[in-house]
């Protein structure tokens, strides 16, 4: 007798298991499929699919293409507002203030662009953090065997494989523009830890610093079937004399793919000589 | 006498431009350029356009009322890609800017005088405009 309602009980409880799994797997929506551009040579804009609040999905699946929101910020697209920014070394305010810029910011004049020293002018990379403050989108992809999570930047066609097998951090990495990168799942929440920075990359466009010795956390959660969340933080004790925690960044789901933007030094260059150096009184020899 | 003081100054101001440091390409910020305030509109007529990174570039030729030409050099802040997305790829953009398009254009003009400016708006003979709305990215846009 009591083989039997134990029996009749597993019985129960395997089906509730598959049943459950089997709603789980219907219920959690792949995520809404990338429009091409189309190539038409007029509209439609592509569009995501409506969206209901109710809508399941998997948290732990951050394909697709997704770019910050930085509506109220005023166009201060750094960590945090000006006054969030934390006290700066001797060594990275000095560096700070040789890093000449049109962007106005407290505590450094704008300059002429013409006589301006920002390193993307001449196509050099931007670095980690500064593909983060940009308007451009970025694209999360997860392999098949779930080794990395790799992050690809509309702008500049930069990449970054996020490590998510396990490895440790290098102990002597060498300096990348990007860092070195491993993940882990903290729950919903995707840690992500970098280290290995080259620090003549600015953090976002007032020439805000950071070193080589920088460490990075990211912290992302998929919030909505449209939208992630992250934190960032910088503990870098040679710049700041204490971490530097982001406000809440919103990265909303796109609907069209990523374009092809590297930044052409011809282009630039050509840029330079017709725009911005006439613009701003400077005459080529 | 006046002559040679007139080519004395000259080249005394050639001398003075050609000294001018040239930056090697290495500037930001453009906006910074421009007087948003005090925005003009011109009547020209497209030489060229470039649907180019890092911003579009259109040129036309101004001509005044004592028929003197004078070219002009026109940012285009929005990128390639956010004309796009608006709708304004670049066939649409380039048959809308092809060579000798008249077109009215309300820039802001460059602080240092030369005939530069970052666009407004831009319509054709028929008021229609061109790009889209160009007026946002007037406020601090991507770098």
């Amino acid at each position: 007798m009591r083989h039997r309602v134990l029996f009749r009980s597993a019985i129960i409880v395997v089906s509730g298991l598959v049943a459950g799994s089997t709603m789980l797997a219907q219920g959690s929506q792949p995520s809404p499929k990338v429009s091409n551009w189309g190539y038409q040579a007029e509209g439609p804009d592509p569009e995501l699919p409506p969206l209901d609040p109710n809508e399941p999905f998997d948290a732990h699946d951050f394909s697709g293409v997704w770019a910050t929101d930085h509506r109220g910020t005023n166009g201060f697209r750094s960590m945090t507002d000006e006054d969030g920014t934390p006290p700066r070394t001797a060594w990275a305010q000095e560096v700070y203030l040789s890093r000449k810029t049109a962007r106005p910011h407290k505590g450094k004049e704008a300059v002429e662009p013409a006589f301006g020293n920002d390193p993307i002018m001449a196509c050099n990379p931007k670095g980690l953090l500064r593909l983060f403050m940009y308007t451009d989108p970025a694209e999360f992809i997860h392999t098949s065997t779930g080794d990395r999570i790799l992050m690809t930047f509309q702008s500049q066609g930069s990449t970054r494989n996020i490590w998510m097998d396990g490895r440790a951090l290098p102990i002597d990495p060498e300096p990348r523009w990007n860092g070195y990168s491993v993940g882990r799942w903290e729950g919903d929440t995707l840690v992500i830890d970098t280290i290995g920075f080259d620090d003549r990359a600015w953090l976002d466009q007032y020439g805000n610093v950071y070193s080589e010795d920088m460490r990075l956390e990211e912290r992302w959660r998929r919030v909505g079937r449209d939208t992630l969340e992250a934190v960032y933080r910088i503990d870098d004790p040679r710049s700041y004399t204490r971490p530097w925690i982001s406000t809440t960044k919103i990265w909303r789901r796109q609907a069209h793919e990523l374009r092809e933007v590297f930044c052409a030094p011809m282009d630039e260059q050509y840029f330079n000589e017709v725009i911005r150096d006439p613009a701003g009184g400077v005459i080529q020899p | 006498m006046r002559d040679m003081k007139s080519t004395v100054v000259c080249a005394v101001l050639a001398v003075g431009f050609a000294l001018l440091p040239v930056p090697m390409g290495a500037h930001h910020g453009t906006n910074q350029s421009y007087d948003r305030s005090a925005p003009i509109t011109v009547e020209g007529v497209v030489t060229e356009f470039r649907y180019k990174n890092p911003h579009p570039q259109l040129f036309i030729d101004v001509t005044d009322k004592d028929g003197k030409t004078t070219p002009w050099a026109i940012e285009i802040a929005p990128t390639p890609y956010t004309l796009a997305l608006r709708g304004w790829s670049r066939s649409r953009s380039t048959e809308a800017l092809k060579p000798g398009t008249v077109v009215r254009v309300t820039l802001a003009p460059s602080h240092a005088g030369t005939p530069v400016g970052l666009l407004r708006e831009i319509v054709d003979t028929q008021g229609v405009e061109i790009l889209g709305d160009l007026g946002s990215p007037l406020r601090a846009g991507p770098e």
